[in-house]
C-alpha cells in the first residue's frame, strides 16, 4: 500500500529554470527505493519535497492519502519522515544519546546498540566519532523518530566502501524488518543496485531504471 | 528531550562562549552601575552639599558708630533661612599689665613696633570658630574655649604665658590704647599656641605677632572698644540654602535704622561654588559615560548574538528538520541567554559595589565627604531590567531571521 503518493509534482526557480516537472510515483512502506541522477538534477530537491524541508510550484504529495501541507509541514517533518543527511547534521555539543533523544521519547540506548554502539561511545562528543558512527548516530536518531518513512540523502557519501556496506545494510533492515519506507538518494549504482526499485531523475523527469 | 534540557546542555557544554558572554555581561552591568552609582551620588551630593557646606556671609559693620548691636543681630536671625549659628567678633589692640598695673612682657624682636607691651585682642563669641583657630594652625593646649556664657576671660599665647609667668585661673588687665583707656580685669582660661609661623613676621606691626595675640569673650571686646556689653564689629552668619544667599541678603537691608550703605557684606559661598562646579564637572562626564557605554554596549550585544545566532544555522536546521517547532528553538536560546546573563547581572551588583567603592569613593571623596557612595538597587534593577531587555530582543530578533528560513534553504546554506 502507498504510504507517499507524488502527484503531477513540479519544482522551478522561475519560469525558465524549471528543475523537474509531471512526475507521478507511489512509494510504499517495507521497500528501499533509491534514486539516481546527475549533479544539479534535483535529487536532494525532490526528497526534501517528500520530507517537507520545502514546497513544490506545483502538483501535491499526499502522506496516507492527505496533503502534507494541509497537514503541516513541520507536523510532518515531525511525525511522519525522518531525515539522514551525507553531512550527518549531527547538534556538535551533545553525545549520540542526546542527539538520538533531541525528537523521540524513546530510549535511545537499544536503538543505538542496533546501529553498533558500546556504552562508552554512546557518551562521547559527536565530534569525536568517526564518519561512519556519525551517520550511524544520525540513522539511529532517524530510527527513534518512529516515523513510517526515511529519507537519505547521499548518507554513504562521505564513507569508505565498507562502511558505506554497512550503513546500507542497516537501511535495508530499516525498509524490510521494520516496515519503513526508505528513499535513498545516491551517486553510487552500486549501492542502488541494493534497493528494491532504482529511481532515476533524468532531463527533469522520473523513470525507473531497475525494480526487484 | 526539551527546549530547557538543551539549553542547560549547550550552556554547560559550550563553556567559552558561554564565559564570555557572562564577562561580557558582566564588565557592562558592572560599568553602567558605577556611572549610575556615581550620577546619583553626585546628585545627593549637590543637594547635601547645600546643608553640609557652610555657607553665609560676614557683615563688616566697623564703620557704623556702635557696630552690631544685640537687636540688629536679632532681627537678622528672625530672618527665616538664616541660622542660629553665627559668630560676633571685635578687634582692638590693648596693653597688658598684671593686676598690680606691670606691664606684661610681649614678643618683640621681630616686626614694626608700633605700641610697647601691647597686642591684638580678639573679641569673639565662640573663639573656637575665630579664622585663627580654623584656618591659621592656632590650638588650645590647655583650658578651655571662649563661648557666649563666659564674661571677662582670654585666652593667651602660651609663649606669652610663660614669659610672664602665667598660667589659667591667674587674672591680667587689658588697656584700650586705640581710642578710649578703658581697663578691664580678665582671668585666664585658656592657653593656646601657633602651630604655624607667619609668612611676614618682620612685616608685621608687633601687635599682631601670633605669640602677641590674646582672645576675649564680645562682652569684654564690646567694653573695650564700644564702652557697652554687647556690640560688635563683625559678624558671621550662615544660611540654609547657599542658592538662595542674596536674596537673604536682601531681606537683611530691609532692617530699619541701619545704615547698610557703610556696612560692607561679603558672601562666604567659594567653597559651595567650587564644589558645586565640580559636582556638575563630574555629572557630566558620567552621564556621557553611561550615554556612550548604552551605545557601545548594545551595539557590541546585538552584534556578538547575531553572529553566534549565525554560527548555529546548522544547528537550528537541524531541529526544524526533525519537526522542533521554531517556538521551541526561540524558547531554548531565549533560556540560554537567562541562564547567562542572571547571573551575570546578579554578580554585578557585588562587582559594581566594589568598584563603586574605589572609583566613586576618589571621584566625589576628592571634592566633598559629606556623602557616600553605594550602588542604589533601584538603579540595579533598572539596569537589569534593560539589559535583559536588549539581550533577549537582540536574540529573539536574530533567530527569527533564521526560523524564517526554509529549512531546505538552511541546509543549502551549510553546504
Amino acid at each position: 500500500m502507498s504510504i507517499l503518493e507524488v502527484k503531477n509534482l513540479k519544482y522551478a526557480y522561475s519560469r525558465d529554470s524549471v528543475v523537474f516537472k509531471n512526475i507521478n510515483v507511489n512509494l510504499e512502506e517495507g521497500k528501499i527505493y533509491s534514486i539516481l541522477g546527475h549533479s544539479g538534477s534535483g535529487k536532494t530537491t525532490f526528497l526534501s519535497l517528500l520530507g517537507g524541508l520545502d514546497t513544490p510550484t506545483e502538483g501535491e504529495i499526499l502522506f496516507k492519502g492527505e496533503n502534507i501541507e494541509n497537514y503541516g509541514l513541520a507536523k510532518h517533518r515531525k511525525d511522519n519522515v525522518s531525515f539522514i543527511f551525507q553531512s550527518y547534521n549531527l547538534i556538535d555539543y551533545l553525545t549520540p544519546m542526546e542527539n538520538v533523544s533531541i525528537a523521540s521519547k524513546l530510549p535511545p540506548k537499544p536503538i543505538l546498540e542496533k546501529v553498533g554502539f558500546t556504552d562508552k561511545e554512546m557518551k562521547r562528543n559527536v565530534l569525536r566519532l568517526s564518519g561512519g558512527q556519525q551517520q550511524r548516530v544520525a540513522i539511529a536518531r532517524a530510527l527513534a523518530s518512529e516515523a513510517p518513512v526515511l529519507l537519505a540523502d547521499e548518507p554513504t557519501g562521505n564513507l569508505d566502501e565498507e562502511t558505506a556496506g554497512s550503513i546500507m545494510e542497516i537501511l535495508k533492515d530499516c525498509s524490510h524488518k521494520m516496515n519503513k519506507c526508505v528513499v535513498v538518494v545516491t551517486h553510487s549504482k552500486e549501492l542502488a543496485k541494493q534497493t528494491d526499485v532504482v529511481f532515476k531523475l533524468w532531463r527533469g523527469e522520473l523513470e525507473v531504471e531497475n525494480r526487484k | 528531550m526539551n527546549f530547557v534540557k538543551r539549553a542547560y546542555l549547550y550552556i554547560a557544554r559550550k563553556k567559552v562562549r558561554t564565559i564570555l558572554l557572562f564577562s561580557i555581561i558582566l564588565i557592562i552591568a558592572t560599568l553602567l552601575m558605577v556611572c549610575f552609582s556615581i550620577n546619583s551620588s553626585s546628585n545627593m551630593a549637590d543637594a547635601n552639599v547645600r546643608k553640609a557646606l557652610k555657607c553665609g556671609f560676614t557683615v563688616n559693620a566697623k564703620t557704623l558708630e556702635n557696630g552690631l548691636d544685640e537687636n540688629i543681630v536679632n532681627q537678622i536671625l528672625n530672618i527665616d533661612g538664616i541660622t542660629d549659628s553665627y559668630n560676633l567678633r571685635s578687634y582692638t589692640v590693648a596693653e597688658y599689665r598684671d593686676t598690680s598695673s606691670n606691664k606684661l612682657k610681649t614678643r618683640d624682636d621681630i616686626g614694626l613696633k608700633v605700641y610697647d607691651n601691647a597686642g591684638r585682642v580678639v573679641g569673639d563669641r565662640y573663639s573656637e570658630k575665630d579664622s585663627y583657630f580654623t584656618d591659621e594652625g592656632f590650638k588650645l593646649t590647655n583650658g578651655e574655649h571662649i563661648t557666649p556664657d563666659k564674661k571677662q576671660v582670654v585666652l593667651v599665647h602660651e609663649d606669652f604665658a610663660n614669659s610672664n609667668n602665667l598660667s589659667i585661673g591667674d587674672y591680667i588687665v587689658l588697656k584700650n590704647i586705640e581710642g578710649n583707656s578703658i581697663e578691664i580685669k580678665v582671668q585666664i582660661i585658656g592657653i593656646f599656641t601657633s602651630t604655624r609661623k607667619s609668612d611676614s613676621e618682620e612685616y608685621m606691626d608687633t601687635t599682631n605677632l601670633f605669640e602677641n595675640i590674646i582672645f576675649t569673650d564680645l562682652n569684654t571686646s564690646s567694653k573695650l572698644i564700644y564702652e557697652t556689653d554687647s556690640n560688635s564689629q563683625y559678624g558671621d552668619f550662615e544660611v540654609d540654602d547657599p542658592g538662595e544667599l542674596d536674596n537673604l541678603i536682601s531681606e537683611m537691608k530691609k532692617i530699619e535704622n541701619v545704615n547698610w550703605d557703610n556696612c560692607k557684606i561679603t558672601k562666604n559661598d567659594s567653597s559651595f561654588k567650587n564644589t558645586k562646579e565640580a559636582l556638575a564637572g563630574i555629572q557630566k562626564i558620567v552621564s556621557t559615560a553611561i550615554i556612550t557605554i548604552f551605545i557601545i554596549s548594545i551595539i557590541l550585544i546585538v552584534l556578538i548574538l547575531n553572529l553566534w545566532t549565525k554560527h548555529r544555522i546548522n544547528e537550528i536546521g537541524i531541529l526544524l528538520s526533525v519537526g522542533i517547532s521554531k517556538k521551541d528553538i526561540i524558547l531554548q536560546q531565549i533560556i540560554e541567554i537567562l541562564m547567562v546573563s542572571v547571573p551575570a547581572f546578579v554578580f554585578s551588583l557585588v562587582t559594581s559595589s566594589i568598584a563603586t567603592k574605589i572609583v566613586g569613593s576618589k571621584l566625589i571623596s576628592s571634592i566633598t565627604n559629606s556623602i557616600e557612595i553605594n550602588v542604589n538597587i533601584f538603579d540595579w534593577l533598572l539596569i537589569s531590567g534593560i539589559g535583559l531587555v536588549i539581550v533577549l530582543t537582540a536574540t529573539i530578533l536574530s533567530i527569527y531571521q533564521i526560523t524564517k528560513i526554509k529549512p531546505r534553504d538552511i541546509f543549502s546554506k551549510i553546504d
